[in-house]
């Protein structure tokens, strides 16, 4: 179950033996107790009454009752390759990695090449701040088994389903590929100075101009049936380079998105019609509450914290990440 | 049934491009997607292995869920094995 908590009714579940994943504004974090509980920095969220900013309230996900073993636990630069093979065989993990921490970026470019990737389920998201503190104020997450307030390390939630269950990870992505320009790149990162365009190679940040791309749409890449979009986040016109808000990798053909009519109709036509009632946690792209303002406007019942990127298995932006647990029949 | 027995031959045509459908199951569609793409990039013989084996332990891994148990026929299909 997903829904905003006053702070002294987490309080209260935390004093009560809960394992909670939380999301909120670093402050009302910051009251919170000791207990079985990891978090991450985020002050806005997508409830069943729509999008919503909240400083004074915190978004609660309570694990399923039947929910038995769970550890927490903080990874560094250097040991995130190992999230996959923490993860319980029959299990899951939920991970919220600091926006722009070192693990959020090693986790982004490498995260598809660690042992076992892919194998068990993961998802989680990227913390972040208020827009208006971008550059001012750093994304954090929480550990709260020590009551640690990080900012360089992720946190994370490793569960053991009962054999009669099993996690899946979805995505609702409402972009595609629009007809355009083929555009690959030489090398993997967050960001390209260089790009091959139907063959030709070109600096990237004036063919954008002049293609005239709109930014706020993000190039989007065919994962075998998946679309994967990487956002824009802006052009370094002095070092005429582009930067992305995930990577771009090396050997994957990208298109700039197609334009997308109404977000809401168009994300409500996209929401997956079986086993919404086990959907255990999902997350929304801050992209996505930005462009599409989405304050004020539901998103078809499913909720959760809008955030500074995605996780379901690997760093995607503009997306929503969702994992269901249902019964194996 | 036994993933271990189906042949090395299936999981080759799996990462070598040469078995491709609408899969379902989200976790197989950006595995497969690297490993086209190191098995493009690096196609030595020892290398083309350690794909197709990473991908068998895939659906050995994932084989209780029902997108990759459905996604896996879809595979043994069009490689002439179902």
């Amino acid at each position: 179950m997903q829904t905003l908590f006053t702070i002294e009714d987490v309080k209260k579940k935390i004093e009560q033996g809960e394992k909670l994943i939380l999301a909120g504004d670093e402050k009302t974090l910051k009251q919170l107790p000791q207990g079985h509980w990891i978090a991450g920095t985020i002050p806005y969220f997508m409830t069943k009454e729509g999008g919503i900013h909240d400083t004074d309230r915190i978004y609660v996900t309570q694990l399923p009752s039947y929910i038995k073993k769970v550890t927490l636990r903080t990874y560094s630069e250097k040991s995130i390759s190992d999230i996959y093979k923490d993860i319980p065989e029959n299990g899951l993990g939920i991970i919220i990695i600091p926006a722009s921490s070192p693990v959020h970026l090693s986790f982004a470019l490498n995260g598809s090449g660690y042992d076992e990737f892919a194998t068990r389920p993961l998802t989680g998201w990227i913390s972040g701040v208020h827009v208006e503190d971008i550059g001012k104020i750093n994304a954090k997450v929480f550990y709260g088994e020590k009551n640690k307030v990080i900012e360089d390390e992720a946190v994370a939630m490793l569960l053991e389903i009962p054999g009669d269950k099993y996690a899946e990870v979805n995505i609702v992505n409402i972009f595609k590929q629009g007809n355009g320009d083929s555009i690959t790149f030489d090398s993997d990162g967050f960001d390209a100075s260089e790009a091959i365009v139907n063959g030709e190679k070109v600096n990237f940040a004036e063919y954008i101009k002049k293609a005239g791309f709109d930014t706020r749409l993000p190039l989007v890449a065919n994962y075998k049936g998946a679309m994967i979009n990487t956002s824009f986040q802006g052009i370094d016109e002095e070092r005429k380079k582009v930067n992305f808000y995930a990577p771009v990798f090396k050997g994957i053909e990208y298109k700039h998105a197609a334009p997308v009519g109404d977000y809401v109709t168009e994300f409500t036509g996209h929401m997956p019609h079986t086993n919404t009632d086990n959907i255990f946690f999902s997350c929304n792209c801050i992209l996505n509450y930005l462009y599409s303002e989405l304050e004020g406007k539901s998103t078809g019942g499913i909720t959760g914290p809008v955030t500074f990127g995605e996780i379901a298995y690997q760093l995607l932006n503009q997306t929503m990440a969702y994992v269901s647990i249902n019964d194996v029949k | 049934m036994d993933i271990e027995k189906i042949p090395y031959q299936i999981w080759h045509n799996l990462i070598s491009n040469k078995i491709s459908d609408d899969f379902e199951f989200l976790a197989l569609k950006i595995l497969l997607t690297r490993l086209t793409i190191l098995a493009k990039q690096n196609s030595s013989p020892q290398e083309e292995r350690k794909y197709a084996d990473e991908i068998k332990n895939f659906f050995i891994k994932t084989q209780k869920i029902p997108a990759s148990q459905r996604d896996l026929q879809k595979i043994l299909k069009q490689g002439g094995i179902l």
